[in-house]
């Protein structure tokens, strides 16, 4: 993945940059055991018109529900069965096993504790990372040390020049952050307050910034954070 | 639940309970549910596109099939690398304990992406181990992770490597141009 990002520096003068992250190696491919090619599908079951909820609901008891079992194979649709079920749409279906055209959609609000603590409207939270959107250096510098004992660092991406004036912009980022031997916090918004959210409905992501030099080329590398390393509450 | 593994310190081993912690635990966590016209929360399933099959959670099954169409189960297929040598697993869990080595530098930590958060706890550690990792030390347990410890206490974190190279000012970023939107527009049959 690589993208195109507005940068701030320590000056508050931004440029454009790409954020990458490292590339991941290729998977090991899957073969029959006589070295042939094998590929994935999706095979139905069994439709919900014959999953256990839908029987429960057709038949009355238990007892009628268990005869029909017994004397045929209501829950086995032979048509579908074994099928392989090819592209698919994902559908809301009702408590009645019934597509529906629409649905309201909420949110669910859960606690630390898994309690429920509110429904509400769902609402797309925007990507704060982009063109358009600067990443704010902050001025608050980090120990290393610091970072690896308070914060998993779940992602890392690494930030490169786009073209010769940003060669020598992120050069001079490097060589304040070598100088400083310490991490940089770098924030979304106007006043650079905000974690990053990389993506739509992305999770929020706290970013440091760690700087080398070597000779004449750097190595920017946004270290990012969605959680602290702290016990649960309970 | 938690897991229990055995780790070995200067000879003496500690069986420690591993409890995973993750962000709902922290922070609590959100879930998105649809409802219908009644209100009712309602499920998520899948349509073939032929509309005759509605398939809900657990009416499908994902299977490998060979040319014929013949499913291969799992434990029988055979895993290539690109170059069509048999790929051995190297992520073989030892049968003993896993012996730490350290303590290791900050850095060995931080050239690593964090992919699971355990917490432990400290009263099960070896004594000696304890009062390194409470002096700021910071061990490696091959296959395992990063055991460290903070205000907070004493966490395992699983990692795993993440390597960037220095660049230079002649150095090419290849964009890998993926922006295939208009491809589909059919302009050619116009």
């Amino acid at each position: 993945m690589i993208r195109k990002v507005r940068l701030e520096d320590a000056r508050g003068r931004d440029g454009l940059v790409y954020l990458s992250s490292t590339p991941h190696a290729a998977g090991p491919v899957l073969h029959t055991p006589d070295g042939g090619p094998v590929h994935f599908e999706r095979i139905i079951k069994n439709p919900m018109d014959r999953s256990e909820s839908t029987l429960r609901r057709q038949y009355k008891n238990d007892d009628s529900l268990t005869h029909a079992l017994i004397e045929g194979d209501p829950e086995i649709d032979m048509e579908s069965a074994g099928r392989v079920a090819g592209p698919c749409d994902r559908v809301w279906v009702d408590p009645d096993s019934e597509p529906l055209y629409s649905a309201t959609m909420m949110e669910i609000v859960y606690g630390p504790d898994g309690a429920e603590k509110e429904r509400r409207a769902l609402r797309d939270i925007e990507a704060n990372v982009g063109e358009d959107m600067p990443l704010r250096w902050t001025g608050r510098y980090y120990k290393r040390d610091n970072i690896a004992r308070r914060f998993a660092i779940t992602r890392k991406l690494q930030i490169l020049h786009s073209d010769g004036l940003t060669f020598d912009f992120l050069l001079r980022m490097a060589e304040i952050l070598e100088k400083k031997d310490a991490f940089v916090s770098i924030g979304a918004g106007l006043k650079g307050c905000d974690p990053l959210i990389l993506e739509r409905n992305g999770t929020p992501h706290r970013a440091f910034m760690e700087g080398r030099m070597q000779g004449n080329e750097y190595l920017l590398i946004l270290h990012l954070s969605n959680m602290e390393l702290k016990r649960p509450a309970s | 639940m938690s897991r229990k593994i055995d780790l070995s310190f200067q000879g003496s081993i500690s069986r420690i309970a591993l409890h995973r912690i993750d962000r709902a635990r922290l922070y609590g966590s959100t879930r998105r549910i649809g409802l219908d016209g009644k209100g009712r929360e309602c499920t998520s399933a899948l349509l073939t596109r032929d509309g005759k099959y509605v398939m809900g959670p657990g009416s499908t099954a994902g299977m490998y099939l060979n040319k014929g169409c013949d499913v291969i189960a799992r434990e029988d297929l055979a895993r290539m690398d690109e170059h069509g040598q048999p790929v051995i697993s190297n992520k073989v869990e030892p049968d003993g304990p896993h012996e730490l080595a350290g303590p290791v530098p900050m850095e060995a930590l931080l050239e690593c992406a964090v992919t699971a958060v355990y917490e432990v706890d400290i009263s099960e550690i070896d004594s000696t181990l304890a009062a390194s990792l409470s002096r700021g030390d910071i061990y490696h347990a091959p296959n395992r992770g990063f055991l460290l410890a903070n205000e907070y206490g004493v966490f395992l974190l699983a990692t795993e490597r993440v390597r960037f190279d220095f660049i230079g000012h002649d150095q090419q970023i290849v964009i890998d141009d993926d922006d295939h939107e208009y491809d589909d527009l059919g302009f050619k049959s116009m």
